[in-house]
């Protein structure tokens, strides 16, 4: 028997235009490249300093939410109070928070002025805003939700029977989660610290709020390019399309692990 | 040396009465129908279960009591099992997975490794070593865990079912294998089976849950 659905001359229509939307402008920007000058003008200094800037921070971001971020996500997995499922919601929320309110939010708490901020400025004349550490503090509020979805779902999968099998082996809580649980989950643990390093590298609104757009200094790859694009347009497709490849690589990448739900 | 468990074992609300009480080189076969604690009654004694009520010790030293407020982890009791499921770690090769238990307890990587070997040589298994748990075959998984339990030299044996995974062929040759271990066996050594064969080649003693 055929499922009426799945024939549905309506649904099928709207289903391909879904496809075209999405296809249209990445295949857009491809049409309109200059590839005859594609190197020489990805070869700037601006866009090399930019390009550091971003691989430097969105390593250093990842590197970051996969040490605060895959304990948190063990707990969430091992818990289920009400209280965990209130942190669960909060800790995921910037994933939805329009970026440029995250920074706000950064600026609030880590500005000068900000509820921490000023401590650490009175304290210890540490000053946050407007630095590279402010870019890597926004990546990783940003980013962090993306691995902590993926690998608290791992953690929820993995087997619980050969956490007690190892107890009764004599191994401490330590030595079960990194020889037992992370192992079994080390799939997702990658999936995780990639999608969280790719959401830190293209990171924008929040990281402009908070750190500003400063070349040399805090200016990303996605900064300079919203900046090109006021001036030079073409120069502009080229970073973009150099970024798109960076994510197609990434998604294909991923491919095997997450993006089709598996974790093994 | 001693293991007496007397109370009720169980989870959630259904309540079993065990009473139940082995000496050092006895093996004590547990018989029972599906569904009357056998599995519930290893993992109570080896500390992944509580009990319900009653008292669980071994040689005077309590390790589970509820109104006296006692208990002992798993990771302190020295016991071993050989799970139902086996519970191999996947990820580790076999040797890795037979050290494992002696690692956890201070032996160096290099005693472990040797002594590792041998428990594996005992049960026919020497040849896996390099192998990764997770591409054995059932009978090999069963020979692999029952070396694993026996490399700690615990105080207490558990056995589960340890001759469920494997073919009739093979069965007999490892029934003979775990009869030689038990034989040298000087703790207390707690046998799980639904098959009357294995319970009477192997225990001392039987002990029936209903």
């Amino acid at each position: 028997m055929t499922r009426r659905t799945s024939s549905s001359p309506l649904l099928r229509a709207l289903a391909v235009i879904a496809i075209l939307f999405v296809i249209a402008p990445l295949l857009s920007v491809f049409v309109r490249v200059p590839w005859t000058d594609f190197w020489s003008t990805l070869n700037t200094h601006a866009v090399r300093q930019s390009l550091i800037i971003s691989l430097q921070t969105s390593l250093v971001a990842a590197l970051l939410a996969a040490v605060l971020g895959i304990p948190l996500s063990w707990w969430l997995a091992r818990t289920s109070s009400k209280i965990s499922r209130v942190i669960r919601t909060i800790c995921i929320a910037p994933m939805v928070l329009p970026p440029v309110v995250a920074g706000i939010a950064l600026l609030a708490a880590f500005g000068r002025r900000g509820v921490v901020g000023e401590q650490l400025f009175n304290w210890w004349g540490i000053s946050l805003p407007f630095t590279k550490t402010a870019v890597i503090l926004a990546q990783v509020f940003v980013s962090m939700p993306f691995l902590i979805l993926a690998v608290e779902a791992a953690f929820r999968q993995a087997d619980e029977g050969l956490e007690d099998a190892a107890r009764t082996f004599g191994a401490s809580p330590a030595r079960i989660f990194f020889s037992v649980v992370v192992p079994s989950v080390r799939p997702a643990l990658v999936a995780g610290v990639v999608l969280a390093w790719a959401r830190s590298f293209g990171e924008f609104g929040a990281s402009i709020t908070f750190a500003g757009s400063f070349p040399g200094r805090t200016q990303t790859l996605p900064m300079s390019v919203y900046e090109i694009a006021t001036y030079d347009y073409r120069q502009a497709l080229v970073v973009s399309v150099f970024m798109m490849f960076v994510s197609i690589a990434v998604l294909a990448g991923m491919r095997d692990s997450w993006a089709t739900g598996s974790t093994r | 040396m001693s293991l007496s468990v007397i109370g009720t074992i169980g989870k959630g609300t259904h309540a079993i009465a065990v009473d139940l009480t082995v000496d050092a080189g006895e093996v004590v076969g547990i018989v029972g129908h599906n569904g009357a604690g056998k599995t519930t009654l290893v993992e109570t004694i080896v500390g992944i279960v509580p009990l319900l009520s009653g008292s669980l010790s071994l040689n005077e030293v309590t390790w589970d009591d509820a109104s006296q407020k006692v208990w002992v982890s798993p990771e302190q009791r020295r016991c071993a099992v050989v799970f139902q499921d086996l519970r191999l770690f996947p990820r580790m090769s076999v040797l890795q997975n037979v050290m494992f238990g002696l690692r956890t307890r201070g032996i160096s990587k290099g005693e472990a490794t040797e002594l590792a070997q041998q428990k594996l040589g005992l049960v026919g298994a020497s040849h896996l070593v390099s192998r990764k748990a997770s591409g054995l075959s059932g009978g090999e998984a069963q020979r692999v865990a029952l070396a694993r339990a026996i490399a700690t030299n615990p105080d207490v044996l558990l056995l589960d079912e340890p001759l469920s995974a494997i073919d009739a062929a093979s069965r007999e040759d490892l029934r003979g294998v775990l009869s030689a271990i038990l034989n040298d066996f000087s703790g207390i050594a707690v046998l799980v089976s639904h098959d009357p064969h294995d319970v009477a080649s192997l225990a001392t003693h039987t002990v029936a849950l209903e």
